[in-house]
Formats: C-alpha cells, structure tokens, sequence
C-alpha cells in the first residue's frame, strides 16, 4: 500500500517560525511522518530515472542514460570548470517546472508533487517562513553521488518569483564527514552554517543568500533529495 | 599577492600583524571558544612561510590505518593515489586521516636544522609576544609553549570528525595557519565545527594568512579537499601547558 506524503503532527510550528525570523534559514528535522518519507526514498531509488545536470563550459546539459565511463568522463570536464567558475554536477529527475502536476499520475512522485503544491504544505511554508505570498512550489529529484556538488551562488537566479529554496533530504543515513553539506556563506567567505543531509529533514531559505552543496566525498554515499523554490504566483 | 613575487624576502623571524583587534579576538574567542583571524602575521612574514612551505619542505605522507599511524617518507604519485584509495575505503567506518606532514617540533623543542627558516618559524610560535598573545585571547594563563607541524592537504585529503582529546598530553588550544594564497568555501579544505546536533556551527575556509584558534576538546574535521581544488598549506599543532 502506497501512504500519501504527509506532514509530521509534531512539528511546533511557531518555534520553527521563530528560529527562521533570525537566520533566514531552517533545519527541520522528522518533517514527515517515517513512514511517508521511508516511501519517498524507496521511490527515489527503486522507480526513477535519473539524468546527469552539468553546467561545464558555462551551458546547462542534461544527459540521460549515460554509461559509466561517460559519467565518468563528464565529472572530470565539471570539476575542471568547477575551479573558478559557479558550476554543479548531479543527477536529476524533474518532477515539476513550476507547480504543475507530475507528467506519470501513477507514479509515486506525482503525489509528491501534490503534497508540496497542497494547502498543508503551502500553509506551513507560509508558517514558517512569515512569507504569505508562497503559492507553489516547483520541484526536482537529485541524486548526488560521490564527487558530486553544486559551487556557491545566491539561488535567486533574477527570478522574482523565487521567494525561498526548499531541500527535503531522503538519505537514511549520512556522517558530516561525507561532505554533500548544504553551507551557507558570510560577506568574507567563512561558512557560518552547514546542515548535514539527515534522513527525513528539510531545509527552507530565503534567497538571495550564498550557499553551496559541498562535493561528495569520494567516501561518502548516494545522495538523495527532493528540492526547489517555494513561488509566487 | 604581490608580496608572493617579491624575490627579496628577507628570512627574519615570523612577526604578528602589529594592527591585530585582540580585544575583539578574545571576544569572539570567548563567546565560543574559538576565533578565526584573517592576516594574523605581517605580509611579508606570510610570504615567506609560504615560499617556505611551497620550496623548501621534505614532505611525508602521514596517514592512519584503524589505530596504526603511518608515515612514508619518498611516495609515488602512484603509491600515495593507492593509498589514498584504501583510506577512502576505510573511512566510513571511523575516524581517518590522509595527508602531507613535515613535523616541526614535537613539544616545543627547536627545529632540527638551525638553519632552514622552519627553525625561526618554531621559535616565533614558542616566542614571547605568540605566547602572550594566545593567553590574551584565550584567556588560558597557562599555556607556556607550542608544538608544531606543517601540513599540506591535496585534493581529496581530510581529516575526519574528532575531539582532540587525547590522554597524556596537555593540550589547551589548537591552532592552524593557513598559506594557500587563493583558496574558495568550495574548495573543502574547511576546518568544520560541530554542534551538539552534529551539524556544522561555523566553518573556517583556509584563506591565506588566517590563524585559527579553538579550545580542546573540540568537535572538528577538516572537509576533504575538493577534487577540484588546490593544494591547501597550513601550519598546525597545540599550545600546551608546562
């Protein structure tokens, strides 16, 4: 039987709202109920296909079905470029553009994509963040293996329906040692915080703000998420 | 950087920045025991350690191996990347480290080689006004000398999570100085702070001529050196207690 996504009960939802009025930013642990997000993750690894996103060279590509050793070939040019450019290398799956529904509705992820655009989840977002204009949510699966990251930038892009980034983390267990660290970065460059991508938690920020995804340790594991912009309409 | 071409050099002893906010340093130190200090050392003093640290270092591989420490002396690209496989291979399961060393004094005690400027590098970090200056912004009186390695971390080298805490010594504070002249937060290399959550409170990014400073025990690690990034220079060790 498959469970809907569905919010944990017990999130105290005014001392979330109270620790984001200071940062910014929130770490928030057991979002949804274990159950739910223990099907997200079956979901992620067992029925989705993943496409390899780079940026070398400065232009996005997009690359399905790529065999090892082209994965292999494309990491080495991306971490080449990655030296002194904003660059990222990943795996993605898009789940939605921007609040539509997911293209399969037999797919678990289509459900996904209706929890994140459905009242509970948009009014705790609203909650949390104090940002009322929240209307939808875009969304992509990303898998980060080994190697792996996302160089910093501000995640705003000059996109004015961007009013914050979310990052629900599926991985059932990471050490902070195992890099994939979403830090976010001062005026000088000093990292003043990073959130370790513990199984079943999720990160909200407003943007603009500098932050990364740290690469993968070549000793760490397979990165599971389900990220993207709470919008405007 | 313009300091970095300068062929004249000259090899005087190390010298602290002379314009250093120590009122503001202990601050911070003391709200949370530690403290990051951008140009610690005078430019020219930096320019020359690391002109030392780039030119004139011997350095070892140094590594562990569940509780052997190793350290390997003459390794081949080829061999050192072997190496490096099996301790990536290790190091989920617990704590691990990979890197270059050269060590410089074990507990204070002068740098073998009178003559190299590592010797004058010792010297400064056992000298009066280092001394003095760590129990001003540490607050700890008792911390009498240093010891002292360089160290040098390549792309896809760390140091895992650990305290520090080790019995039979008397560590009060540790301490790295960083000499890579451009680093980036991307890079890894970061000497990372862990909560009571375990995630990261602060992250120091080896930018070049900073001195960290942080009271033991500490949950730390330094992030593994990012397969894009560069060869991370440092000089680190412990101020102790007589």
């Amino acid at each position: 039987m498959e469970l809907l996504p569905e919010l944990s009960p017990a999130l105290d939802r005014a001392a979330l709202a109270h620790t984001f009025s200071r940062g910014k930013r929130i770490h928030i642990t057991n979002v949804l109920t274990k159950l739910s997000a223990e099907q997200v993750y079956r979901s992620l690894v067992t029925e989705t296909e993943w496409s390899t996103v780079h940026n070398t060279g400065g232009k996005r590509a997009d690359l399905p079905s790529l065999s090892r050793d082209e994965r292999a070939r494309i990491s080495f040019a991306a971490w080449g470029w990655a030296r002194v450019n904003f660059a990222f290398l990943y795996d993605n799956h898009r789940l939605s553009h921007d609040g539509e529904p997911y293209a399969n509705q037999n797919h678990y992820l289509a459900k996904f994509v209706a929890f994140l655009n459905a009242p509970a989840f948009i009014g705790f977002m609203r909650e949390v963040t104090g940002l009322q204009a929240i209307g939808h949510a875009d969304a992509q699966a990303t898998l980060y293996r080994p190697g792996d990251f996302m160089t910093q930038h501000d995640a705003a892009a000059g996109d004015k329906s961007r009013l914050a980034a979310y990052e629900f983390s599926f991985t059932p267990s990471w050490a902070p040692d195992w890099g994939g660290l979403l830090e976010f970065l001062n005026e000088r460059g000093q990292i003043t915080t990073g959130y370790v991508p513990e199984f079943n938690s999720l990160n909200v920020f407003s943007v603009p703000q500098l932050n990364l995804v740290s690469q993968v340790s070549t000793f760490g594991g397979p990165r599971y998420s389900i990220s993207g912009w709470l919008r405007s309409f | 950087m313009t300091a970095m071409a300068d062929t004249t050099l000259h090899d005087e002893m190390p010298e602290l920045q002379p314009g250093l906010e120590r009122a503001r340093i202990a601050g911070a130190f003391r709200q949370r025991g530690r403290v990051h200090i951008p140009g610690a050392l005078t430019e020219a003093s930096a320019a020359r350690v690391h002109r030392c640290l780039t030119e004139e270092t011997k350095w070892s591989l140094t590594f562990n191996n569940g509780s052997n420490f190793c350290d390997i002396e003459n390794v081949s690209p080829e061999e050192r990347n072997k190496l490096a496989f099996s301790a990536w291979q290790r190091a989920p399961n617990g704590f691990q480290y990979f890197f270059d060393n050269h060590r410089l004094s074990r507990d204070g005690e002068p740098y073998s080689d009178p003559s190299h400027y590592f010797a004058k590098v010792v010297a400064f970090l056992n000298s009066k006004p280092v001394i003095s200056f760590l129990r001003e912004i540490t607050g700890l009186e008792a911390i009498e000398r240093a010891d002292a390695q360089a160290t040098l971390y390549r792309p896809g080298d760390f140091l895992t999570v650990h305290d520090d805490e080790t019995g039979g010594h008397k560590r009060l504070a540790a301490y790295v100085l960083n000499f890579t002249p451009v680093w980036r937060a991307d890079w890894g290399g970061v000497l990372q702070f862990l909560g009571p959550d375990r995630h990261i409170e602060e992250g120091y990014v080896p930018v070049f001529n900073a001195m960290n400073i942080f009271r033991v025990p500490a949950l730390h690690s330094v992030t593994q050196v990012a397969l894009y990034g560069g060869m991370r220079y440092s000089i680190t060790g412990w101020f102790h207690a007589r």
